[in-house]
């Protein structure tokens, strides 16, 4: 049997690998987790908990790229299906000051599930009931609940749940208000921090905490929510949310045009809404990632695409789509044809079998590193241009960027990817370095270092410039952190750096 | 070549990649477990893992494949070849002697009495009656199944009545062997060549040109796994019950009582039938609606999305407990559409759903579509 190269990999990769290595052995005490684990089987019926050496293996990754030959495990696999047991597991692993990390749809892409200090891993997904109260247009839905089934369930009442990220059929609740990820009606609706009213939250030392309300605004006292909302986990464990719904739209209909550059697309979009257009989704792809459908419509490879989502009845949406195409003619835009828009469109709502996309099926060859930077609207182009440098610098075949919309105006969501093949070594620490570049980069142009998709285990160190840097509310966070998880058992090694946490008086 | 899932090193490692997760909600085993583990994307981490010999192959670990009913709903929305990986898996870990006991009992079974289940093959054909009319030149063959003719006789005698009422000449083969099916959902491939060859040997002799089967397992392993087995074109039609039906019904063959509708009905799709072979699910829905007697009801779940019986994939036979609370699920579905009947053609589904259903102390009848059209054909 060869050896394990379990959580040691990441002393291969210098950038972290001190701080995991003492906090790893610190809490790996076999001796706590065995009066953890009694303490939990007494505690919690005996279908909840798994120790089986296959299952924390399953659970130990994410869609993050992993080394080759190489896993992580937690050391405890719980499975609540309530608030209170989750409040029972969280109070035992305080108690023991053994980490915690919450399992969603496993999707997350900055590495945020990762056990790199072992620990208790919540899988929330037991607990997924939804109540849609359309008197009040709101769904009240536990946060295991999957995207897809509470917009399901909304649709049921002819409401329309506005939150809807690419892993719909997997992501949880919770976890999508713990990362506020881009949404693809994000232009209209906005991504889950506008949308949510109240959450229930298990906090580090095991209480209940519950927060604001089914009213859609009030003024009454801190926003403590948004405390909640992308914090990854690290102050406490979002059991229940309170979600906004709006009216269903009539129908739905998406457009494709191809532009020469992105200034164009951003002034066209800024044009679109003087006229009163304010589209459902907007989106961009540059030139790299739209290439697969230029190349298709037998079009030019240096286009940029811009595509446009608008709902209503048939009739403002034909009204709509009558300016939008004079507009965009005026702006030397070209509309793609419709065989190529649909099959466009389908790759970004993921509402389909993938099987049926050759786009998908070139992504699965691939494993993907999203660094999600984000810049001011001025400082696209240069961090564009700073992505390729950056990518050919350390020989990664760059898979382009997209741009998702968050609020009507052009407020930008990035994604620049890169493939990876993640089998060679060599290119997996290449990848590191290119995104801890991208990182520094963002930090330069004034941005930030993560506009949808968490800090995770990836980023804490540029976390930490950005919030010192650009900002400097990285003390005060710190300060928050440490007065709600004394301990630091939620997600422990990630988005802080523990040597700052494990600091007796924050500097 | 070794049939084993290390054939599928690239798919595995596109999905432990990809990690979407689109295979996880609805996979019947995951609804049972509600664990990371038992989904297809759960499932390959393991493999991936047993690939790079960061773990070994355990009983554990294998029990994990042989829980999954090969339903292939994680199939809808992915690009690998997912249920040929886990019943390659199965392989594996049969050459590793970590198979289930169960599925090694029935597989003596077969090589002793050519039916897994321990009957004697003597009585293969101890149902028919002295009425069932079969033409020994026909070129239509019938290929009965090891299920029916030992289990659910009832559907045997039912195809028999209506192909003789819709004077269609057909052939039964007397001596069929079992077809394989348990075997090689269940990781025995080595023995099915034999089988294979054998059942293809006599349907020659007969000079069958057509067969027709009412088991969906049947109907999947003729179609498909014998021609890829064999590594070339068996040269019969296989078709199952279904669209014989629908082409009897079609030509006029079969005449339906003109009556008001007074039962409801609902449909299980069998998953070796339309998932994994691509037939199409509109076959068996004009059957329901060219019934008068009958009023049709989709389960939310149907077609592509239909949920598993539980039965499939030697489940039933190796975890009893596991599908009977998978077919649970089914059944309270179906009871939610209002149907006091449950169709479905094929035995080991019906099997399974009875099973549950007599569990939960349902009214919910399940009954094969043959026995269905014979309630309400004239002829």
């Amino acid at each position: 049997m060869s050896k394990h190269k379990l959580i040691t990999i990441w002393a291969s990769i210098e950038l972290t690998s001190a701080y995991f290595e003492r906090v790893c052995l610190l809490h790996r005490d076999q001796d706590i987790y065995r009066q953890v684990l009694a303490e939990l089987e007494e505690n919690l019926p005996y279908d909840r908990i798994s120790v089986k050496e296959i299952d924390r293996f399953a659970y130990g990754r994410d869609f993050y790229p992993l080394p080759p030959r190489s896993a992580f495990k937690p050391d405890i696999i719980v499975l609540p299906r309530s608030t209170e047991e989750i409040s029972t597991v969280v109070k035992i692993a305080n108690k023991y000051s053994v980490p915690i990390i919450p399992f969603g749809g496993g999707t997350n892409l900055s590495a945020g599930l990762w056990p790199v200090t072992g620990g208790i891993l919540i899988d929330t997904r037991r607990m997924n009931n939804i109540e849609v109260y359309p008197e009040d247009m709101v769904v009240v839905a536990e946060g295991g609940a999957t995207i897809e089934n509470i917009r399901l369930e909304c649709e049921k009442y002819g409401l329309l749940f506005a939150d809807d990220p690419e892993s719909k059929y997997v992501c949880t609740l919770g976890a999508r208000i713990s990362l506020d990820g881009q949404s693809t009606w994000g232009a209209k609706y906005g991504s889950p921090n506008k949308l949510v009213l109240g959450l229930e939250v298990v906090l580090p030392t095991g209480e209940i905490l519950r927060t604001g309300s089914r009213v859609w605004k009030s003024s009454s006292g801190h926003k403590l929510l948004q405390l909640f909302v992308s914090a990854e986990g690290t102050l406490g464990i979002i059991t229940k949310a309170i979600m906004k719904v709006f009216p269903l739209p009539k129908t739905y209909k998406s457009l494709l045009f191809g532009f020469k550059n992105l200034k164009v697309i951003i002034k066209s979009v800024h044009e679109f809404m003087r006229e009163g257009i304010w589209p459902e989704c907007v989106m961009v792809n540059d030139p790299t990632r739209s290439y697969f459908y230029s190349q298709k419509a037998g079009l030019s490879p240096d286009l940029w695409f811009l595509g446009i989502m608008l709902a209503g009845s048939e009739r403002m949406v034909e009204f709509q789509t009558e300016i939008l195409r004079k507009l965009v003619q005026s702006a030397n835009g070209k509309e793609l044809p419709p065989e190529i828009s649909k099959s466009w469109w389908i790759t970004k709502t993921a509402n389909y079998p993938p099987r049926e996309n050759p786009h998908t099926r070139m992504w699965r060859s691939h494993k993907i590193g999203v660094p999600d930077v984000g810049v001011p609207l001025s400082k696209i182009e240069e961090m564009w241009n700073r992505y390729h440098q950056l990518a050919d610098k350390y020989g990664l075949e760059y898979f382009g960027l997209a741009i998702y919309q968050d609020g009507t105006v052009f407020a930008p969501q990035f994604s620049w990817i890169v493939n990876i093949n993640d089998l060679d070594e060599g290119e997996y620490e290449r990848w590191r370095k290119f995104e801890q570049e991208m990182f520094k980069a963002s930090i330069e142009l004034r941005g930030t270092i993560t506009a949808g998709l968490g800090v995770g285990a990836r980023g804490m160190e540029h976390f930490k410039k950005e919030h010192t840097t650009v900002s400097n509310d990285y003390k005060l966070m710190l300060q928050i952190k440490k007065l709600l998880d004394p301990n630091n058992i939620m997600q422990r090694g990630k988005v802080f750096p523990p040597d700052d946490l494990a600091k007796e008086v924050v500097e | 070549m070794k049939y084993s899932f290390e054939l599928f090193r690239e798919d595995i490692y596109n999905c432990a990649r990809t990690r979407c997760g689109f295979c996880v909600i609805e996979c019947p085993t995951y609804r049972e477990y509600e664990k990371e583990t038992c989904t297809a994307r759960g499932r390959n981490v393991i493999l991936r893992l047993l690939l790079e010999k960061l773990i070994e192959p355990t009983e554990e670990v294998a029990e994990l494949f042989f829980q999954c009913a090969v339903c292939g709903y994680c199939e809808i929305r992915c690009a690998v070849p997912l249920v040929s990986i886990f019943e390659a898996a199965r392989a594996d870990f049969t050459r590793l002697g970590l198979q289930v006991e169960k599925h090694q009992k029935f597989a003596e079974s077969i090589v002793k009495n050519h039916n897994p289940y321990f009957e004697s093959h003597d009585q293969r054909s101890s149902w028919l009656e002295a009425h069932h009319i079969s033409e020994p030149e026909a070129e239509l063959g019938f290929f009965v199944g090891c299920t029916s003719a030992y289990r659910e006789q009832e559907m045997a005698k039912k195809t028999i009545e209506i192909l003789n009422a819709a004077k269609v000449p057909f052939t039964l083969l007397g001596d069929e062997h079992c077809c394989g099916s348990p075997l090689l959902r269940t990781g025995q491939v080595e023995l099915v060549k034999d089988l294979a060859r054998y059942n293809l040997q006599i349907l020659k002799e007969r000079g069958v040109k057509r067969l027709v089967t009412s088991c969906a397992g049947c109907y999947r392993t003729l179609l498909l796994d014998y021609p890829e087995l064999l590594g070339k074109k068996t040269g019969i039609e296989v078709i199952h019950i279904i669209q014989l039906l629908n082409e009897l019904i079609n030509e006029g063959h079969i005449i339906f009582r003109e009556e008001p509708a007074s039962t409801t009905v609902t449909y299980h799709d069998p998953c070796h039938l339309n998932r994994h072979t691509n037939l199409d699910y509109a076959v068996p829905r004009t059957i329901l609606k060219n019934i008068p007697g009958i009023e049709f009801v989709e389960m939310e779940w149907n077609q592509e999305n239909a949920h598993c019986c539980g039965a499939g994939g030697g489940v039933k036979a190796g975890f009893s407990d596991l599908a009977l609370e998978i077919g649970k699920k089914r059944i309270f579905e179906a009871e939610e559409t209002g149907a006091k009947l449950l169709v479905t053609p094929c035995p080991f589904c019906k099997r399974n759903l009875r099973d549950a259903a007599a569990s939960l102390d349902s009214n919910m009848e399940i009954v094969d579509i043959t026995e269905l059209v014979t309630r309400f054909m004239i002829r």
